[in-house]
């Protein structure tokens, strides 16, 4: 994981993304994980070559786009899956009161700073290198959600869909706010890329975070869009 | 107030969702179709296309400018997607292609209200306005596609050709039931830290306020010519827009790049509109063209 620290701050809410243009590569919308950074995973050329900038190297920026997160009451979980800590982190920033973060990773290699998180952290790996072994929705089966004010959940779809079912399973979805990761291209609403069904919510516009109630019944965990507008089928 | 009928095509209101813009998916549409008179949805091709790479869009002063490179699932794939449209409005598919192609694919879609062809986008090779640019390939298309289909058909044109009027006559006299003006007009930014263009394509189409002048002029040049109706398109972001397109000859109006801004930009110009016709106790179909009867 790497994060890049531009020379200055973009004002935003936590949980709004940037698009981020690497010249010559593509352009790629990237949550905030803080007022001036993007913390990014390698996961194909553009977050390759962005991981290996150096300083001074120049990079596009536009935005911040969407919808962030918003805060009410005391008392938060936050739920993270691998890179999606990163959005959460900045939240840390508007937080006033408890933050239990229940926090997987696949490895301990893997995991980020935390000390932006002020309070219990939970940390699960899926090899057992740190924490416990297991995935963050193991978390469950000794917290209970129905406790916090508020749950903020960002992480791997299925992990969300998860989240969503469980949540719903006790009616709390309404506590719950999701960043949602979808396929965007102009970011800025007019496209379509990177739309949801049954809504038609633009994950640029009215996302990327979103009300547990908004995801009830959608295309969460179930399929989403690529680039020409086919749906492919979430697997395990 | 507001209710027209175009080719057939009833609307409660003169305000089209342009093509391109939001028209991916059958629960996008319908949410616009609550506000909208008509959708049309984001073009369809024969073949699945994935479009360019990222940046395909980036604002320009007045508006946008866009390479997203006909992205689409294919028009069979798509007719899936929005076989059960069940919005407030007429649903009007954007078709595009080659010259061969474009007639077969009204098959895929019998439960349109009409349909757009896209002969004007301005950064696909082999499609849009490459075809759009000669008057006897515009009317071979709009004859061979109205032999296919009884359904209403626009023809989107661009305004990146010598002569517009020359190549809306050609539509009309295959059999066009109406023309769309304009389409985006070609252009370009460039990086200036890095010098390299911006879009991933280098070129692109303009959009928004930046190009409203000349869609105003080539509706205003179409309606002395044409007797099929004339839709507007290009920069419509208020109103006065909205009623200076009619002024110049436009029976309605497509709204695009202003949806940046917010869905509801529709709702903001119909409230506009209605308050101009009262002021002026004029109906929609006496503006239409007024500023050519001067």
């Amino acid at each position: 994981m790497v994060t890049l620290v531009f020379n200055d701050g973009i004002k935003s809410i936590p949980g709004q993304f940037i698009m981020v243009y690497v010249p010559e590569y593509e352009e790629i919308p990237l949550s905030l994980s803080s007022e001036s950074s993007v913390t990014i995973r390698v996961v194909g050329n553009t977050t390759e070559k962005l991981a290996s900038l150096e300083k001074g190297d120049l990079i596009g920026i536009r935005g911040p786009y969407g919808n962030g997160f918003e805060v009410r009451g005391n008392k938060f979980l936050f739920l993270a899956g691998g890179i999606g800590i990163a959005p959460l982190k900045y939240l840390c920033r508007d937080i006033n009161g408890e933050i239990v973060l229940a926090y997987g990773e696949k490895s301990r290699d893997y995991i980020i700073n935390l000390d932006s998180f002020t309070g219990d952290k939970i940390i699960f790996t899926e090899d057992g290198s740190e924490g416990i072994r297991g995935v963050v929705t193991d978390v469950f089966g000794f917290i209970s959600p129905s406790d916090y004010d508020q749950i903020f959940v960002c992480g791997p779809e299925l992990m969300m869909a998860e989240v969503v079912n469980v949540l719903e399973k006790q009616n709390i979805l309404n506590r719950a706010q999701f960043s949602v990761e979808r396929y965007i291209k102009c970011g800025i609403g007019l496209c379509g890329s990177c739309s949801m069904d049954p809504h038609g919510i633009r994950i640029c516009r009215e996302g990327p975070v979103l009300s547990g109630e908004m995801l009830k019944n959608s295309e969460l965990g179930r399929y989403c869009r690529d680039a020409s507008g086919w749906k492919h089928v979430w697997k395990d | 107030m507001l209710e027209i009928t175009i080719s057939g095509m009833k609307m409660k209101n003169p305000l089209i969702l342009a093509s391109g813009i939001l028209g991916t998916t059958a629960s996008l549409l319908e949410r616009v179709s609550m506000y909208a008179g008509a959708v049309v949805t984001k073009s369809v091709t024969p073949e699945r296309r994935n479009g360019y790479r990222n940046p395909v869009i980036s604002g320009v002063y007045g508006g946008f400018i866009n390479a997203v490179g006909l992205s689409n699932p294919s028009a069979e794939y798509f007719s899936e997607e929005v076989r059960n449209y069940s919005g407030d409005a007429p649903l009007i598919i954007s078709l595009a292609g080659d010259e061969d192609s474009i007639p077969g694919l009204v098959d895929y879609f019998p439960f349109s209200s009409g349909f757009e062809i896209n002969l004007s986008c301005p950064h696909v090779k082999g499609a849009g306005m490459e075809l759009g640019s000669d008057p006897e390939v515009v009317k071979k298309i709009c004859r061979n596609v109205k032999k296919a289909t009884d359904k209403p058909v626009w023809v989107k044109l661009s305004p990146n050709v010598v002569n517009i009027t020359e190549i809306a006559e050609s539509a009309e006299k295959g059999g066009a039931d109406g023309v769309v003006a304009v389409n985006t007009m070609r252009g370009m930014m460039i990086d200036v830290e890095t010098g390299i263009p911006i879009l991933s394509n280098i070129y692109g189409g303009v959009s928004g306020k930046a190009i409203k002048p000349v869609a105003l002029k080539c509706v205003y040049d179409l309606y002395e010519v044409l007797s099929i109706p004339v839709i507007g398109c290009g920069g419509v972001f208020s109103w006065k827009d909205a009623i200076e397109f009619m002024l110049a000859g436009a029976r309605a109006v497509q709204i695009g790049s202003a949806v940046a801004r917010n869905l509801r930009i529709f709702c903001a110009v119909q409230e506009g509109i209605k308050d101009y016709l009262m002021r002026k106790n004029a109906t929609l179909d006496e503006i239409v063209g007024m500023s050519h009867r001067r």
